[in-house]
């Protein structure tokens, strides 16, 4: 590894560490700026909860010492109480909710992996054959539809027209359905970004040159073709992580799946301003941690990037 | 000719005496076959040729009408339940079922339009909700994609025309946007601008009646997605400016004014242009997601998210609420996207080489 690559990752740690404390300022921001939350003095609070919070954070104390504390207790994980909730902890909340969506997140983002990359493979190998332009038509269409909408369309189909699936995501089985619906969107992508990668890798020279020197046929495709189609779908890591997260709001909600997802739903619906401030800054860390790890295994995969 | 001197034996001229003068009709030849094209006229031509991407214009022009021309002549509205317009109870009508006042109407001999899609569950007549829920997010695409051209067309270009520190501090400032989670963001925003809208002084204005979710829409789009657009444009700049017709331009004495105009807008405009183009889906989605999470359009005013988010409730019973928005937003997005593709493919072929 050259220096150059540890000055790359430097910098990208620091904007890293940078965004996520401007996620953290940006819902401190809010949190006072907003007439309803529960920092805004004005406001009849649960006592209990006002006494906890004016403790905590200092709520009497200058702006910028409240802030000091408030990253503070951030570093610690410690996210207060929750407003709706009342008796837990945000901190607590988010754990039990981190495990299901982290469940869901997971198997449907390998789900969109694994079968985007092998349905894109197929396709950019049966290039023009039906089964090319089925898949061609399908992703498209899929594309194009927004998560919540797919999530209902398969409840719909799968729990009422052909009920074959359970509609709850608490029961065994039922995590199938919304694990299905939020794939489907970057299975789509994925084998769109595989297909026209692959297009593209196949018809290079190299390619050609193993052939020539008389490599065989799955030799060529695994270790010469796919390795090399697969690092654009790295980039694209990212905003499926974003996707995913996003998404498993709405289908958490809709299978009333008790993740995160739901809870951040529910404290958005009932204005439990504690909650959104923890899951929101949780949440980002999450993805931009994330989002680092795939940007340096990409350099590290593709060694063409510019790294200045 | 008999001015010319003769060919002298060893001179290399050219013996004009065995040239002749070319006719009128060989003078025809030499002009034009084919009027010049533009590179604006070429993409067009393209476009146009292009089956799909036609079919999309074709099928947006009719959403569009639809969405705009229709709801004037529309003999109902989104707002008005069956108990304020006839009837003591709220009835929840399927497709083409008249209420019972409007059915003693009937029987009366008096004309009414009939509910073609039914009514929602507090008796408003689906049809005009959907038209005017496509109205809403086509809007909310259309001003969205045209905040994110004003403020990323103008920071890029500032930034890739001044170059250097600027560029540096302003391309800084570009990645630091890029690397927030935005739809958290707009969340966040979305949560406080509702708060704002609803409990702090500018309830009740205007801005309120739009809706939390709207304003934060454009808010977040101003402050977060005009980044990518601002790479583009700066990329565009950046390569333009080291090309020889801007040097020679340059030489001639061109001021900035000038070459921004006459070289760089006209030679970035068709990437701008699929790019906004692209970004319209992208907005589309972001309403919807947010009107399911409550956070979009405010009650009465219906969006595509929202009445597919009210739908849920009758999903046993009444499929047809949930599929109709969400056709019109599959019909709206699909075309759209295969539009930007089109685009780009037509004026920008570089890119179609380039796979994707």
């Amino acid at each position: 590894m050259s220096s150059k690559m540890f000055r790359y990752m430097g910098k990208r740690l620091i904007l890293a560490i940078v965004t996520i404390l401007i996620i953290i300022a940006l819902t401190f921001v809010v949190m006072h700026a907003v007439p309803s939350s529960p920092f805004n003095k004005e406001k009849a609070l649960p006592p209990a909860i006002k006494a906890a919070l004016e403790a905590k954070y200092g709520l009497d104390k200058p702006l910028g010492q409240q802030f000091i504390n408030y990253l503070a207790n951030i570093m610690r994980f410690d996210f207060g109480d929750s407003i709706y909730y009342q008796g837990n902890t945000v901190l607590s909340l988010l754990q039990t909710g981190l495990k299901t969506s982290a469940r869901l997140g997971l198997t449907a983002a390998g789900i969109a992996l694994l079968v985007g990359i092998l349905l894109g493979s197929l396709a950019a190998l049966g290039r023009d054959t039906i089964g090319d332009k089925v898949i061609q038509v399908l992703t498209t269409a899929l594309v194009a539809v927004p998560s919540f909408v797919l999530a209902l369309i398969m409840l719909w189909v799968f729990g009422v027209w052909w009920p074959v699936l359970p509609t709850r995501g608490d029961i065994p089985m039922g995590s199938i359905m919304p694990t299905i619906a939020l794939a489907l969107y970057p299975t789509a992508y994925v084998t769109r970004l595989t297909r026209s990668s692959m297009l593209d890798v196949l018809g290079q020279d190299y390619i050609r040159t193993a052939y020539a020197k008389g490599l065989d046929r799955s030799m060529v495709l695994f270790k010469h073709a796919l390795r090399n189609a697969l690092t654009p779908v790295i980039t694209y890591a990212g905003p499926m992580i974003a996707y995913i997260v996003c998404g498993s709001f709405v289908v958490e909600q809709i299978f009333s799946m008790a993740g995160l997802g739901k809870y951040f739903v529910n404290s958005i619906q009932n204005s439990d301003y504690t909650m959104i401030m923890g899951t929101t800054v949780l949440l980002s860390i999450v993805m931009i941690s994330l989002n680092f790890i795939c940007d340096i295994l990409y350099t590290i995969v593709d060694k063409r990037v510019d790294l200045s | 000719m008999e001015n010319f001197e003769a060919k002298k034996f060893f001179s290399l001229h050219a013996d004009l005496s065995v040239f002749e003068p070319a006719t009128s009709e060989e003078k025809q030849m030499q002009s034009r076959m084919r009027e010049s094209s533009s590179f604006f006229k070429d993409g067009l031509r393209k476009l146009r040729r292009d089956k799909v991407s036609m079919s999309c214009v074709i099928v947006l022009v009719l959403i569009t009408l639809i969405a705009f021309v229709v709801p004037p002549f529309f003999p109902y509205d989104y707002y008005t339940t069956s108990a304020s317009r006839n009837s003591n109870s709220t009835k929840f009508l399927s497709l083409f079922e008249y209420s019972p006042k409007e059915q003693a109407l009937l029987d009366a001999g008096e004309k009414v339009f009939p509910h073609i899609l039914g009514t929602d569950d507090l008796g408003r007549d689906y049809a005009a909700r959907v038209i005017y829920g496509t109205r809403i997010s086509l809007l909310v695409g259309f001003v969205a994609a045209l905040i994110v051209v004003l403020i990323g067309v103008t920071f890029g270009a500032i930034s890739g025309y001044l170059g250097g520190k600027v560029d540096l501090i302003m391309m800084r400032f570009v990645d630091l946007i890029y690397s927030l989670p935005d739809m958290l963001v707009i969340i966040l925003l979305s949560v406080s601008v509702k708060d704002i809208l609803t409990n702090g002084p500018l309830a009740g204005s205007g801005i309120a009646k739009l809706g939390p979710g709207l304003v934060s829409i454009f808010i977040v789009f101003g402050m977060l997605y005009w980044v990518g657009m601002a790479r583009l444009v700066r990329g565009q700049v950046l390569s333009l400016k080291s090309q020889e017709f801007i040097l020679a331009s340059e030489a001639m004495g061109a001021g900035s004014a000038h070459i921004i105009r006459k070289h760089m807008i006209p030679n970035s405009i068709s990437v701008i242009f699929i790019s906004a183009a692209l970004q319209i889906p992208s907005a589309i989605f972001t309403e919807s997601f947010l009107s399911f999470l409550g956070l979009g359009v405010s009650i009465p005013m219906p969006s595509l998210g929202s009445l597919a988010s009210e739908a849920r409730g009758f999903l046993t019973t009444r499929p047809y609420l949930l599929l109709i928005p969400v056709l019109s937003i599959f019909m709206i997005i699909l075309s759209l996207n295969l539009l930007g593709t089109g685009l780009r493919d037509a004026f920008d072929p570089r890119l179609k080489e380039a796979g994707k």
